[in-house]
């Protein structure tokens, strides 16, 4: 019996187009993956460079493995329903079928099915790379072992598991939908485990306890660079065989519990109540049915409130689901985790405020949301079709939009439930934290206000292709893969924006929002994108009622003809007018967005832009020119306006020996800038994209002799679409690249030439059209805030209801200005003789006190060892951090993100890092280290400013806080350099040519390289040598110092025997020894 | 009162006719369609109750054109389908609300009148908060009629509604009918004779897609008066007798002879014996004159 049942069963596959559907998409997109991959779209993407290293292989085999999640309560639940569905369950239990035969054929068929189409991933993979177009540079030969290892010590093993756990739900709970929620239960308490036991590593009880045995994989890849990676085989060993013997033998006991538990029994018992025979159907008695006093109401507020009332039956026959419930409860308990944990991966900790509470677990919890909707579409659509209850429903007077709407207000009440259960669970966390600020307004505004509208346009399409299609499973692979494939369609900017359905203008808006400026104006592209698709939803809509199923219609033919038949009515008027109105509408965004981002939009219409820029000026590369001295200007912000205007000058000196006839000039890309000139002038070139323009002087510049070079700008104007200027409501922060560059163009890396040529040490590594100059200001900004810059405010007034303010600075700085306006709060302190200012946003009083801290230990560090302080002040100044998370110095003021301000930094006896502290201490070091001394625009200039003051900072901390947890700061800078490191994609530089953007360099070995340095030869003695190589280079103009000069100083104050020390650690990049210098620092404390 | 059915087809594949040229009229009262099954019963009924499309044809009911205006016509229609699921985990009360919904009952209060109502009408006011996918054949049939009667139906449509119930079921189902149709049209299908004969006062044979006869069961059984004849015969010899006569029924006696019915305009022979024509002759001459007529 069991050979025929199979048979029978195979035979009905394929007989069913959806299986072919199935088969061909997981055989496309893995054909794709791969093809990809290997370059055949242009650019690879494989992780290691070559498209099928055993790696990548691997790899998107664990991909598919994610999406077989979704595959197999599909083909599970068919085969199930086949008697369920058609009720032949009834009969089929009757039938002499032994039990084994029908469950292990029911089993084999399934699984049959899903290894059929694994295999088919399998060879679109291989077949992928067979393709042509594919660029043979980042594929290696075909390697059979490769393929079967993979899917036979990886694939195969975790879809048996999968296979078994769905059969089992699907059997014991008699829905076929239940394998959906219980593969998300799986894939959920997988990465609870992973998240709860996420510490420094894992070890063996988290690689065993992991169902699909990523754990182990991820482990043994986690630092391997690209090359190290591309030469691995797939990881076996004795864990990862431990952890498939694990988990096998619980699937067969599982398998072995549903046979036992299963029964042939029918339970759809029914019982005949005793009562019914005893009484009469009818009575005569009874008064007549006609002499009810009964509304009969087919208006169309009765419509409305009718689609209110059946919706509430449809919301309730979800919620009342077992395995929404177990979802919902699921979904709480993962926000909870995800908050908890996410927080402090780091090492640092936030404050749980209401953003990073709905910020955190937002990714994960969304595309719950969408799933679900997804899913409940379907099931609400064929819900009176499975039942049989169609017909009764079909005929009652209930225009088609009414059962259409309370289906979708079904959807929509869901999704406010969800996201009502996301805001109690944050609530909770944040009474669990001791934090009582309850922004319930914000949680409304951002999950209700912002976020709902987004999940609601996909319950319209959910609902639309779940209607089109004739059953739930296929209408949730198509949204699916809709919604998936959106993320891989390569258009522009402007094309996205208009193309891709429901897509956010900004896909980390999210992360955007900031207490001090709120959304700011990413909210109204935002909302400017979502009414665009609401149009396009109005379309969806009317097309969804017309197609409805609700007539019967077993042929297609026939429901093309009920669709026809309502089609030809009078709505296909206002379908039309919607579809007009939303195709202009997406014209009208389209060139909208495109006039304002530049004409380049790809990187390799870019490269090719600056290819041709490149030829057309290049031969101004060489000219010379002068240098600014004086920077002079008047600024005026607007923050309710958004925006700014700026007037000044610059004085520019001749420093070569040459005359000077041609000024290059290059404006903010943001801003339009004019000019005038103390000399006469004539335009000679210019190139609009990249606002570069080339002045003839009527009379050269002879060498020491200066112009005046006047300036006028003002910010493009914002659209609804994009704010061009960087003025926010409040926490406006502009830096200097707002102001006109002199020069050509900068089209080499900046801090990559080798710092023995002589060339590199004419420029300083932040400007090449500066060395220190004079800035003086006065900076306007609305009554009701303040602005800051670098100097001494030397004057403050109020005028025409506006506040002004004038700065200088001390002496001469570095030309990197912040400028700042806000309602900041204040406070102030003198230490020292030197005033220390902290402006904060009102709510983030928290930390200031570390901050203070931080910048005193800094201060009397510091001078302690490196000499005077230049400044007679120091402000802190807090921004938004929709600008950025990092901290940032320009003369004597600091500029730190709003993150960095609601750091907790925990009770005493934690062991979050003090975030605060750290930072102000990090800042104010480089007052030395990057203002005083100045490396040169050379590689390794960041070792002079980053690692030595990361290595202070260390130090500083050290005092503070004492050895341990300063090893854990290190520990830190361990981790980031490990991390670092292996997401390189060039070559590790050694630490004295380390590039600017190989920050895991720069911070994270550095500061571990000089705190080692200390350990060998003494703090004290580091810091004496440290000390001189400051005090000959501070204040310098070129030829500016590099790291080839520090080496060379280092050695000559280090014994000889120390030398190799010195090598293995700023010259030769090798990891080893490097991480055994480390491990002994790390041992020195135990 | 008058509902008229005025040219319907209808085919599933381009070979078969489900419905081939309908032409019906009713009147108050009941009205039943009596023919085997797959004589496209169910398709009839199914566009008579605006849940399918015909090909062609037009439906009206009094003023009001079915096809083109089904809404109105659904506001006065009352249809139980052959057969029917029910949303699971719901009880007898919230299924009547919801349906009440959906005919465009507007208040609660009245809702909740109508459906203490029609659940005492039906007798199921006991089991009303127990799950109606757990109820009996029986009280889901008379669930079918209470969910028919929230909207005070002026036409009624139920079909094949005996299919399936023990026969005291089947008399006290068909007595509730007879009830309801006293003011209204009640049009009812089955392939039980008997279920048309004691209730229906018009009615109308179906076999293969069209319509074979029309008129009142007791106009129709005067009809076959002097037409029926019957005869006792050994069981090998109705080979003979089908071919010779117009063999209509046979049925075995209790001593395994077997009693044939033949349709005759003048008694056959002298064997044969005139018999009282019931429902069932009428039924079974209907459908054998049909096998001879070639289309």
């Amino acid at each position: 019996m069991f050979i025929p049942i199979i048979k029978f069963e195979l035979r009905l596959w394929l007989k069913s187009l959806s299986f072919y559907f199935y088969s061909f998409v997981f055989f496309l997109a893995a054909l794709i993956s791969l093809s990809g991959a290997a370059g055949i779209f242009g650019e690879g993407s494989g992780s290691t460079g070559i498209a099928n290293s055993p790696i990548d292989i691997l790899s998107t085999a664990i991909f598919f493995n994610k999406l077989f999640l979704l595959l197999i309560p599909v083909i599970i639940g068919t085969v199930i329903s086949r008697d369920y569905l058609s009720k032949t369950n009834r009969f089929l239990f009757s039938y002499p079928v032994k039990k084994s035969d029908y469950l292990s054929g029911k089993f084999t068929n399934g699984f049959i099915t899903v290894i059929f189409i694994s295999i088919l991933v399998m060879s679109g993979m291989a077949l992928g790379l067979l393709l042509p177009g594919i660029n043979s540079d980042q594929v290696i030969g075909f390697d059979l072992s490769v393929y079967l290892q993979t899917f036979f010590l990886y694939l195969l093993p975790n879809l048996f598991l999968v296979t078994v756990i769905v059969f089992t739900v699907v059997l014991r709970t008699k829905n076929i939908y239940s394998g959906f929620p219980a593969v998300i239960i799986l894939l959920l308490l997988t990465k609870l485990i992973s998240g709860i036991m996420f510490s420094t590593g894992f070890g063996f009880p988290e690689i065993t306890a992991d169902p699909f045995g990523e754990i182990y994989f991820e482990n043994k890849i986690k630092y391997l660079s690209a090359s190290e990676l591309a030469s691995i085989s797939i990881p076996f060993g004795f864990e990862y065989l431990i952890n498939r013997i694990f988990w096998m033998t619980i699937a067969s006991l599982v398998l072995c519990y549903t046979y036992k538990k299963f029964s042939f029994t029918v339970t759809e018992k029914i019982k005949e109540r005793s009562f019914f025979k005893k009484k009469e159907l009818l009575s005569e008695s009874k008064t007549s049915f006609r002499s009810l006093d009964i509304k009969f109401n087919y208006t169309f507020s009765q419509n409305i409130r009718s689609i209110w009332r059946l919706s509430q039956y449809d919301f309730n026959y979800i919620t009342r689901n077992l395995s929404f419930r177990i979802l919902a409860l699921i979904g709480a308990v993962f926000i909870a985790v995800l908050i908890l944990k996410g927080n402090t991966d780091t090492g640092v900790k936030l404050l749980p405020v209401t953003w990073t509470i709905m910020s955190i677990p937002f990714l994960f919890y969304s595309l719950l949301i969408i799933f679900l909707t997804f899913l409940y579409s379907g099931l609400l659509i064929n819900r009176s079709e499975s039942t049989g209850m169609k017909e009764l429903e079909c005929m009652t007077p209930a225009p088609d939009f009414v059962l259409y709407f309370s289906r979708l207000t079904a959807l929509i009440k869901i999704q406010i439930l969800m996201l009502l259960i996301m805001m109690i669970s944050g609530i909770l966390i944040q009474i669990y934290s001791g934090y009582y600020n309850f922004d319930i307004g914000n949680y409304i505004y951002t999950l209700f206000g912002i976020h709902l509208i987004g999940f609601v346009i996909w319950a319209v399409l959910a609902l639309f292709i779940q209607t089109l299609v004739t059953n739930s499973f296929t209408g949730l692979i198509i949204l699916v893969l809709i919604f998936l494939g959106l993320d891989n369609v390569p258009i522009g900017d402007a094309g996205s924006l208009v193309l891709k359905f429901n897509r956010n203008p900004e896909p980390d808006f999210f992360l955007k929002y900031s207490e001090i400026s709120g959304f700011g104006h990413s909210v109204y592209p935002y909302f400017v994108s979502k009414l665009y698709w609401v149009l396009f939803c109005m379309v969806l809509i009317n097309l969804t009622i017309i197609f409805n199923k609700r007539l019967k219609a077993d042929l297609i033919s026939e429901r093309i003809k009920n669709v026809n038949l309502r089609f030809y009515g009078k709505k296909l008027m206002p379908l039309t007018g919607l579809m007009a109105l939303f195709i202009l509408s997406g014209i009208y965004i389209y060139s909208e967005k495109k006039n304002e981002s530049e004409i380049i939009l790809t990187e390799k219409q870019k490269s090719e832009y600056m290819l041709n820029f490149q030829n057309e000026f290049g031969k101004y590369d060489s000219f010379p020119q002068p240098r600014i001295v004086l920077l002079n200007f008047n600024m005026d912000i607007f923050p309710d306006e958004k925006s700014f205007t700026a007037e000044g000058f610059y004085i520019l000196v001749n420093k070569t020996n040459y005359v000077i006839d041609k000024l290059l000039l290059k404006s903010g890309y943001d801003e339009n800038t004019s000019y005038t000139f103390s000399e006469g002038t004539e335009l000679e070139a210019y190139d609009s994209v990249l606002k570069f323009s080339v002045y003839k002087l009527s009379k050269g510049i002879e060498p020491k002799d200066s112009i005046k070079l006047y300036f006028s700008i003002k910010n493009i104007s914002n659209t609804i679409l994009t704010q061009n200027s960087n003025v926010l409501e409040d926490g406006t922060f502009i830096k200097s690249n707002i102001f006109p560059h002199i020069g050509f163009i900068n089209l080499k890396n900046e801090n990559k030439l080798n710092p023995e040529d002589s060339i590199s040490h004419l420029n300083h590594y932040q400007r090449y059209d500066s060395d220190l100059i004079n800035i003086e200001a006065t900076v306007s900004t609305s009554k009701d805030q303040i602005a800051i810059m670098p100097g001494i405010l030397m004057d403050k007034r109020e005028q025409n209801g506006r506040n002004y303010f004038h700065y200088k600075s001390e002496g001469n700085i570095k030309f990197v200005l912040g400028i700042n306006s806000g309602e900041f709060n204040i406070y102030q302190e003198s230490y020292k003789g030197k005033e220390l200012s902290i402006f904060y946003y009102k709510d983030h009083s928290n930390n200031i006190n570390n901050f203070a801290d931080g910048i005193k230990s800094a201060f009397d560090y510091n001078t302690e060892y490196f000499g005077e302080y230049q400044h007679s002040n120091i402000s802190i100044v807090e921004f938004p951090r929709s600008e950025g998370s990092y901290a940032t110095t320009s003369g004597n003021t600091i500029q730190i993100s709003e993150i960095r301000f609601i750091n907790d930094t925990g009770e005493d006896g934690e062991e979050n890092t003090d975030i605060s502290f750290y930072t102000a201490a990090h800042e104010l070091t480089h007052q030395w280290w990057g203002n005083q001394i100045i490396p040169a625009d050379a590689a390794g200039a960041l070792m002079i400013t980053e690692s030595i003051t990361e290595y202070i900072t260390a130090k500083i901390y050290e005092r503070k806080f004492g050895r341990e947890k300063a090893l854990g700061f290190l520990k830190i800078q361990y981790d980031r350099y490990l991390k670092g490191r292996a997401e390189e994609v060039d070559k590790e530089l050694p630490l004295m040519y380390v590039s600017p953007e190989q920050t895991y360099i720069s911070y994270g070995k550095g500061s571990i390289t000089f705190y080692i340095l200390s350990e060998y030869i003494g703090e004290d003695n580091l810091n004496r040598i440290l000390r001189s190589f400051l005090e000959k280079n501070k204040f310098q103009g070129p030829p500016y110092t590099t790291t080839h000069e520090f080496i060379r100083y280092l050695k000559e104050e280090t014994p000889e025997n120390l030398h190799y020390l010195i090598y293995d650690l700023f010259e030769s990049s090798d990891f080893e020894k490097f991480s055994e210098y480390y491990k002994k620092l790390d041992g020195n404390s135990n | 009162m008058k509902f008229s059915i005025n040219n319907l087809s209808k085919s599933y594949e381009r070979s078969h006719k489900a419905l081939d040229n309908i032409n019906i009229e009713i009147g108050q009262g009941m009205f039943g369609l009596l023919g085997p099954n797959g004589a496209g019963k169910s398709t009839l009924m199914r566009i008579a109750a605006t849940v399918q499309l015909p090909d062609e044809g037009e439906i009206y009911f009094d003023e009001i054109n079915v096809l083109e205006d089904p809404m109105s016509y659904r506001k006065l229609l009352g249809y139980l389908p052959q057969e029917f699921g029910i949303y699971q985990g719901m009880n007898a009360d919230e299924l009547l609300d919801y349906f009440a919904i959906l005919k465009g009952i507007s208040s609660s209060r009245d809702r909740k009148m109508i459906t203490d109502k029609v659940l005492e009408m039906t007798n199921l006011l006991d089991v009303r908060k127990m799950h109606v996918s757990k109820y009996s054949g029986g009280m889901k049939q008379r669930f079918g009629i209470a969910q028919i009667l929230l909207n005070d139906p002026k036409i009624i449509i139920v079909d094949e509604p005996t299919s399936g119930l023990d026969p005291a079921e089947r008399k006290r189902f068909l007595n509730l009918l007879r009830e309801i149709a006293s003011t209204n049209i009640i049009i009812f299908s089955t392939h039980i004779v008997d279920d048309i004969k004691d209730l229906c006062n018009d009615m109308a044979i179906i076999n293969k897609g069209r319509i074979l006869k029309t008129g009142s069961p007791t106009a129709a059984v005067k009809e076959l008066d002097q037409k029926i004849w019957v005869i006792n015969i050994d069981k090998n010899e109705l080979e003979e007798y089908t071919r010779l006569h117009r063999v209509i029924s046979s049925k075995f006696n209790e001593d395994n002879s077997l009693s044939v019915k033949v349709y005759s305009e003048e008694k056959p022979s002298a064997e044969f014996i005139d018999a009282d024509p019931g429902l069932e002759d009428i039924y079974f001459t209907v459908l054998e004159t049909d096998k001879h007529t070639v289309r």
